[in-house]
């Protein structure tokens, strides 16, 4: 969504538009809702964390001059909260020892035929399943890369961490991924 | 033209697009001619590829309504806060003006004082004895609901100025 386009939506929330604010959530809660579900390990609160974003960002929505685009500002939002979430938790998100999550409750939304519906899934398991066991610094990176189409900068401004470091780190994450794969579907093919 | 085999940095380079244009026609060509380092390419191509594609989180149905009376419930709490603060100010000017027209002796500004009000407000009295005149007219129960409605617009004016008062600095130059 092109951020000249969000200007009048904007200044009708701040006049106290509910439903212009609706719009807004129900159009930005995905790329929340990918921050979340990957750093929170707790599925219970997964939600009722995203909830608190959005009335963060309505709190703070008079304070936003279009310095950056909104994605970033949100997604900054979103991190903020989630990291103060994990500190309050006593949960480290440059660690390697963290809690995996079991539950990642994604329904997959594209249709295929039956069997390429459940090779997907399968594949979409086994995947969802590897990230988890990355390290949380590693998980929300790759996320915020490829979910929510953010640059190295971005990235990097979100996570207060220097550029290099973030292409760093997502470089050995996709790195790992595609090792600990190649070595599941290797383990597959010779059963 | 690259000799040496592609390591795994230089293709994450190039899928993300950071090679300059002379590097990736030299990496285009290596790949080309390189099985390995093709099909190495193609492993992390279908990774970034499974990575974009993550399906949608499945929030509750009534996620947005939550939210929505989240937001609002914080709105008309900051709101009435700012309406309750307008009411203890001016409580409290009134208050602080009796007491000290009780304690000083001020005789002369009081009729001063007076003098002013009835020079400035005293045309009130007489639109109320014109009011009550055309109210003559009005049973009670109309009179009430007349009162009620003044008084909800009276709340619906203050409710608007105060709103537009917390947020009359927003602006929106990038």
């Amino acid at each position: 969504m092109n951020d000249e386009n969000l200007k009048p939506t904007v200044e009708r929330i701040l006049r106290g538009d509910f439903k212009a604010f609706k719009d807004f959530v129900d159009n930005h809660k995905k790329l929340v809702s990918f921050i979340v579900f990957r750093m929170v390990p707790n599925s219970v609160d997964r939600e009722d964390i995203c909830q608190d974003v959005f009335v963060k960002v309505f709190q703070n929505l008079q304070n936003f001059q279009f310095q950056c685009k909104i994605s970033t500002w949100l997604a900054k939002i979103a991190y903020n909260t989630c990291y103060n979430y994990l500190e309050k938790k006593r949960i480290p998100l440059f660690d390697d020892e963290t809690p995996v999550s079991k539950s990642f409750d994604a329904i997959p939304s594209a249709i295929y035929s039956p069997i390429d519906y459940i090779e997907k899934q399968e594949q979409n398991v086994l995947l969802h399943r590897e990230i988890d066991k990355l390290k949380p610094v590693y998980r929300t990176i790759i996320t915020l890369y490829h979910l929510n189409e953010l640059s190295y900068n971005e990235i990097g401004d979100i996570m207060k961490l220097p550029e290099g470091t973030v292409k760093s780190y997502l470089f050995r994450a996709r790195k790992i991924l595609k090792e600990q794969l190649s070595a599941k579907y290797r383990e597959e093919e010779l059963c | 033209m690259l000799s040496d085999h592609l390591n795994d940095d230089l293709i994450q380079e190039f899928l993300d697009g950071n090679l300059s244009v002379f590097e990736r026609q030299q990496f285009e060509k290596h790949v080309q001619n390189c099985d390995k380092c093709r099909w190495r390419m193609e492993e992390f191509e279908e990774l970034f590829s499974e990575l974009n594609e993550q399906p949608e989180i499945q929030l509750s149905r009534s996620f947005t309504k939550k939210v929505v009376k989240k937001t609002r419930k914080e709105f008309v709490g900051s709101l009435q806060f700012g309406l309750m603060q307008i009411f203890f100010t001016l409580a409290f000017i009134i208050i602080a003006i009796n007491v000290l027209f009780y304690y000083v002796e001020l005789d002369t500004l009081k009729s001063d004082v007076q003098n002013t009000v009835n020079a400035t407000f005293g045309f009130i009295p007489k639109m109320l004895s014109v009011f009550q005149g055309l109210l003559g007219g009005i049973t009670s129960h109309t009179r009430y609901a007349l009162f009620a409605a003044i008084i909800l617009l009276m709340l619906l004016v203050a409710d608007r100025l105060v709103f537009q008062n917390k947020h009359k600095n927003a602006s929106y130059s990038k």
